[in-house]
């Protein structure tokens, strides 16, 4: 399944989960970086990604989803889009 | 006063004359209601051979024979076993079952749901049909017309099990409440000391008399102090407006979701309804907003919130100066009524710390019928744990957190779902929400809210999501809510979160 908007759709979950704002040229963001990413929220962050994408992600993934980059990369293995 | 007999024979004795009943057109004077007890204890007793120990179902709404029979019944030594008329014929059919249930008065209105009841193998040996015409029911009234020959007196025991009540099931299986006399006789006593009904009070009874509430705190108490019953058999707003202006009713018990909708009507309102000087919530917890806009809709009268539960009917009051200063409190306990708050341990609380809310007194039930590991569950040292969480402010005023069998455990943190109802009823689009657990593969459980709009509203799932994830904190945003007409409740408006 292709999503031509990636990039905008999980700056788009990023916020509504973390309620922040994201400047849509963001390139990159860390766990570190956000107050708002603790665990729950992280694992609320898994269940959006799963339903959005209609996708059903590792355990073992789930540590690794520290960034808005490591994001991508593991949709990307998954086979969402093209970035 | 010992027993239950004792308080309609005080009655009768002491203002014959005074109406008791009113239902529609029909009245029955204290004398009236003597005279019609008696009879149809006879008829029990000669026609069906009732004895001491029995158990005999009332399925019938509110109306006059349900206010006969129960005294009937008890006056009997047998034990009343009030159905709610709202329960499904599968559920009927599990509560007579359970209590192996010999005798029905059935109300003509209730006949098909029985019936169906009877089409699952629910046999009941000998029927009573109050406004009935079917064949091989006894008739209610030719019962009372027949019989002239007063029972042989019974030596009644104030320890001897009054009212067999089945627990609303918002917990699971219902299970058999046992009241005895003197339960009931203390829950009434805690109703007259807490809300002070008065002998010229006149109360309209729109929640059904099958609940707790409606026959420990509302008929009882009335009967005992002198007062009058007016009774609906069912509720509906225009109707009971209508019933408090022409019988000039004082006071009146009645559920959040019944408060609700009255509010919504402008005709609810101390202007409008000058005889009224009582309002209580009752049998859940009251929205502070709600139970506020109630109180400024009736600035010159009392208004009341309370707490008790089946086990226990009637523990606490909040007084009414207390409905604009606490109105998240369900007050303190009334006289006669112990309480304190325990942790997981066992061990009491101190004031400001959250545990479970347990209730010590007279009026707590002596047991689940034939389910003593239930009934050990529940009861400690004459304690009973409610199952209620809760904590006591250093004041001594009593708040609900919600139920403790209701909590969300996601990833390790418990919390009770009420925390994220009253954050979302907090939008005001939203009519009412409730939430429940729903299973999440890493979590355990997480939160999902069933979200009812008000009229013309509209509002998305994400914008819910948002408002909570502002709001609370991250473990108890919900991961899903949908929308939908209406909240599953039971017959009294208690919301039943497992049909969620």
């Amino acid at each position: 399944m292709e999503y031509p908007d990636l990039h905008q759709q999980l700056i788009s979950i990023l916020e509504d989960i973390f309620q922040v704002e994201l400047p849509e040229s963001i390139d990159d963001l860390t766990q570190d970086e956000l107050e708002e990413w603790d665990s729950f929220n992280h694992l609320r962050l898994v269940s959006e990604l799963e339903d959005t994408f209609e996708i059903t992600l590792d355990d073992k993934d789930i540590p690794e989803m520290t960034s808005l980059q490591r994001v991508k990369s593991l949709l990307q293995r998954h086979g969402v889009g093209t970035l | 006063m010992t027993t239950l007999t004792d308080l309609w024979q005080a009655g009768e004795r002491q203002h014959p004359d005074k109406v008791a009943v009113v239902e529609g057109r029909r009245t029955l004077t204290y004398r009236q209601l003597g005279d019609r007890v008696r009879r149809v204890a006879a008829s029990l007793v000669h026609q069906w051979g009732v004895q001491p120990g029995d158990i005999v179902a009332l399925l019938a709404p509110n109306c006059i024979e349900f206010v006969i029979s129960y005294f009937a019944i008890v006056q009997l030594g047998a034990t009343v076993q009030p159905i709610d008329e709202r329960v499904t014929p599968e559920e009927i059919a599990a509560i007579l079952r359970d209590a192996d249930t010999r005798f029905l008065i059935v109300h003509g209105s209730l006949w098909p749901k029985f019936d169906e009841a009877r089409s699952l193998g629910v046999m009941v040996e000998h029927m009573l049909g109050i406004r009935l015409d079917a064949a091989g029911i006894a008739s209610f009234d030719a019962s009372i017309k027949l019989e002239s020959t007063p029972p042989a007196p019974t030596a009644l025991s104030p320890s001897t099990v009054a009212e067999l009540m089945y627990t609303s099931g918002t917990t699971g299986d219902p299970k058999g409440v046992q009241r005895t006399h003197t339960n009931v006789l203390a829950a009434a006593r805690n109703s007259l000391r807490g809300f002070g009904y008065k002998p010229d009070d006149v109360i309209a009874i729109a929640m059904p008399l099958s609940h707790s509430s409606a026959l420990n705190s509302q008929m009882m108490p009335l009967l005992q102090v002198g007062g009058t019953l007016i009774l609906l058999p069912r509720f509906q707003v225009t109707e009971l407006i209508e019933v408090i202006k022409c019988h000039r009713v004082t006071c009146m018990r009645a559920v959040p979701a019944m408060l609700h909708l009255l509010l919504a009507n402008s005709s609810f309102a101390s202007e409008q309804l000058p005889s009224l000087r009582l309002l209580i919530n009752s049998s859940a917890p009251i929205d502070p907003n709600t139970y506020v806009t109630l109180k400024r809709r009736f600035p010159t009268i009392e208004v009341l919130n309370s707490y008790g539960l089946t086990e226990a009917s009637t523990c606490t009051v909040l007084p009414d100066p207390m409905a604009t200063i606490r109105p998240d409190s369900v007050g303190i306990p009334i006289e006669g009524v112990e309480m304190c708050i325990l942790d997981e341990q066992g061990n009491v609380v101190e004031a400001g710390g959250e545990g479970e809310i347990c209730v010590r007194g007279d009026h707590v039930f002596i047991g689940y019928r034939q389910r003593p590991e239930a009934t050990a569950a529940v009861m400690r040292d004459g304690w009973l744990r409610t199952g209620d969480l809760g904590y006591c402010d250093p004041d001594g005023y009593y708040y609900l957190q919600g139920r403790q069998t209701e909590m969300i455990n996601c990833g390790g943190q418990k919390f009770v779902p009420r925390d994220v109802e009253r954050c979302i009823e907090a939008l005001r689009e939203v009519a009412e929400a409730a939430v429940t657990g729903m299973p999440h593969r890493l979590l355990g459980d997480v939160a999902k809210a069933f979200v009812v709009l008000k009229p013309n509203q509209n509002l998305d799932a994400k914008a819910v999501i948002r408002h909570c994830t502002q709001h609370l904190t991250s473990y108890k945003v919900p991961y899903k809510v949908e929308f939908v007409e209406t909240l599953p409740r039971n017959g009294v408006g208690k919301l039943l979160r497992r049909k969620l």
